[in-house]
């Protein structure tokens, strides 16, 4: 399971929402504690004033006179009783709470007054679930949140209060403390999911600023793969932006240079080149009969056909813009009759049933370069045509003993030359290298097809259906 | 008569061993470097065939060729290193009747040369070498080669099919015999190779989507020879 999600923009809202759940899942636990301290402090505050005004109170009025007083100022907020002395023991868990509301109580009071506190469980919901305070703490964590949190605990208690007056009898106050309600998180989660959906979609925004862009550089410097003479790129939008985009457009510039001059260089060579090899071949016209012209001027053709393979490897494949639809028999066909006026041995079996899209001569060159090996190698040439709903196929088959395995994928190199082939005129090794990359220009491919009933085939595979175009910008 | 042959070719090399080559082989031929010295040959003494270099210093072929091309209507052929097919047909389209690249087999550079001035001296011109033929919905490009089926199909054809095709339609619903088509297809006498002109004739019929038994288009006629039985449309 991967659980960084694919895209940047994906990682983003999951890295920012992750910290907003956070920080929102923080701000909560700070204000809850900090609203329970506070109510804590004031409930607190508040029943130490008044336990000791009463204290205070008793203390002035002669005994008799207090039962009558105390049972007058119970109220359900503050119970007060005359009692006896009071049993001291107190649960140690709970001292703290106690000696704290104890020193409150002193300073309300002032010195003189013994007093001793103890905290009582209150009995409303003795029967729920009482995870942090409860009379015995399990473990190391509920202790700790009971001694630190207890204020917050889903039960009340009491602060039950004992305080000597100065004629040696107690009162006894039971101050309950409500307890504050935290499981009431219902309220809280609309208002909570409203202000995740307004952040989400904010988040979305900012984050399609930064990635947009990133999308279309992609696909910039995807399409400059494609067309070196493309539009450059819009230099807009945030500063880092703007630079990517200048240094691609500068990129764009310097091999858009680098192609020019490249291709003034080889139009300059091939042009020298053809020139001489011209005015060779018409030398060796005008020259005697022999056997060395006629091996001049085999030699010629051979320098000719190279120079021109290497300006057509060189100048790649056009585009779509030249596709059309035209007969694939009649291609085939047609290759099969200019071979014969060469001297070929070339068969034709099967047809395609239906036109093909497609750049005619550049697949007219695929196959005959794939004819030209079948007829150098293997002595003459079979081409097979099928065509099924997805694929057409055209397979160029010859007798000849094929290529060796070890070379099987070698071969596509360009100027790659089969050592085994020991042939007087080994061709250029860009035949089969063109040849492929003209079968994928239409979305399809080059294989090797050994010891088939016709023999050693090669077999051009091309789609039926238009190929999806591979995000190539228009 | 001989054939006056007019080279234009800025390759020193090469134009006099043209001249040489050409002049051997029973033509008259005269050299020029570049754009002026052509109008000054075509000024002094009529030429009957042009032969001409895309690559010039000064103005270039293509722009020579068109204003050859306004003066009249001598035959040219292109003779250059652009090799491209889109160069070729940028050529053809501004009116050279041939396009030959360098380098060349000299005995194609003859043949095309014969080619031309024989189709140029055969029929009144006109407006010179037509770009294209139509007839029964089929187009056929000349600069391009291309055929253009009714439905809009491209039908690639062999050069010799495309040859035969142009013989046919130049010399629409007239019978042509076997010699004949020979003939203007190779440039020799009929020899041996008479019978591949029948089987040539059948490929055509193929690709023309014309039944062998019931041909429409190019109907057999018996001891005669072929006659292409279409209404042919010539554009210029």
């Amino acid at each position: 399971m991967r659980l960084l999600p694919r895209t940047l923009a994906a990682r983003m809202v999951a890295v920012l929402l992750l910290g907003l759940l956070l920080a929102q899942l923080l701000s909560f636990a700070v204000n809850l504690f900090d609203r329970g301290r506070a109510f804590y402090r004031s409930t607190t505050l508040q029943a130490a004033e008044q336990i000791a005004d009463i204290a205070n109170a008793l203390d002035a009025v002669p005994p008799e006179d207090r039962a009558r007083i105390v049972a007058r100022l119970s109220s359900r907020r503050l119970s007060v009783k005359l009692s006896a002395k009071p049993d001291l023991a107190q649960d140690a868990s709970q001292k703290r709470y106690a000696s704290a509301f104890q020193a409150l109580l002193r300073r309300q009071l002032g010195p003189g007054w013994p007093i001793q506190v103890i905290i009582h469980l209150s009995k409303r919901s003795a029967g729920g679930r009482a995870p942090f305070f409860s009379d015995a703490p399990e473990n190391a964590l509920d202790r700790y949140l009971t001694l630190q949190l207890f204020y917050l605990a889903p039960r009340g208690f009491d602060f039950v209060t004992h305080v000597r007056l100065h004629d040696g009898s107690w009162v006894r106050f039971s101050a309950p403390l409500p307890y504050e309600h935290i499981t009431r998180l219902y309220v809280l989660l609309p208002k909570l999911l409203i202000m995740l959906a307004i952040v989400l979609a904010l988040l979305l925004v900012a984050v399609r600023w930064v990635t947009s862009p990133m999308k279309k550089m992609a696909r910039a410097a995807l399409a400059l793969g494609q067309n070196l003479d493309r539009v450059p790129l819009a230099e807009s939008g945030p500063q880092e932006i703007r630079t990517t985009a200048r240094a691609l457009n500068v990129m764009q510039l310097r091999l858009q240079e680098y192609v020019r001059e490249r291709a003034a260089m080889l139009a300059a060579l091939s042009h020298d080149l053809k020139t001489f090899i011209t005015r060779l071949r018409l030398r060796a016209e005008l020259m005697p009969q022999g056997r060395h012209r006629d091996r001049l001027i085999g030699d010629l053709g051979e320098m000719g056909r190279m120079v021109d393979a290497t300006l057509d490897y060189l100048h790649g494949v056009g585009s779509e813009r030249d596709w059309a639809q035209f007969d694939m028999t009649a291609l085939v066909e047609s290759i099969r009759i200019d071979g014969e006026e060469m001297g070929w041995d070339v068969a034709v079996s099967g047809a395609a049933r239906e036109p093909y899209c497609g750049n005619a001569q550049q697949l007219r060159r695929c196959i005959t370069n794939l004819v030209d090996n079948a007829v150098k190698y293997g002595g003459r040439a079979t081409i097979r045509l099928e065509d099924d709903a997805d694929e057409l196929t055209i397979a160029v088959c010859d007798p000849g003993v094929g290529i060796p395995p070890e070379e099987r994928e070698r071969v596509f190199e360009p100027f790659y030359r089969s050592r085994s082939s020991g042939h007087e005129h080994a061709g250029t090794g860009l035949g089969l290298h063109i040849a492929r990359t003209i079968a994928r220009a239409h979305g399809g491919e080059v294989t090797l097809e050994p010891d088939t009933a016709s023999g050693f085939c090669v077999a051009i595979r091309l789609p039926r259906a238009k190929p999806p175009r591979r995000a190539q910008g228009g | 008569m001989t054939a006056r042959i007019l080279i234009v070719d800025d390759d020193d090399g090469i134009r006099g061993l043209l001249v040489e080559y050409l002049e051997r082989n029973g033509f008259r031929a005269t050299p020029a470097a570049e754009g002026r010295a052509m109008r000054e040959a075509l000024r002094r003494s009529s030429v009957d065939l042009i032969v001409l270099d895309l690559m010039l210093p000064g103005e270039d072929g293509y722009s020579l060729c068109r204003w050859i091309r306004a003066q009249g209507d001598i035959p040219i052929i292109m003779l250059t290193a652009k090799g491209r097919s889109d160069e070729r047909v940028r050529g053809l389209e501004l009116g050279a009747d041939d396009y030959v690249t360098k380098p060349f087999e000299p005995r194609e550079l003859l043949a095309r040369i014969r080619g031309v001035l024989r189709r140029a001296g055969g029929k009144d011109r006109g407006a010179g070498t037509p770009r294209g033929y139509s007839f029964e919905g089929w187009e056929l490009s000349l600069p391009r080669r291309q055929l253009l089926s009714p439905e809009g199909v491209l039908v690639p054809l062999a050069a010799s099919e495309f040859q035969l095709l142009v013989i046919f339609l130049e010399n629409a619903h007239t019978v042509l015999s076997r010699d004949q088509l020979i003939e203007r297809c190779h440039g020799r006498e009929a020899g041996p190779f008479d019978r591949s002109i029948d089987v040539r004739v059948s490929q055509l019929r193929q690709r023309l989507g014309d039944s062998g038994r019931e041909p429409r288009l190019i109907k057999t006629i018996r001891s005669a020879g072929y006659v292409l039985a279409a209404d042919v449309e010539r554009h210029d």
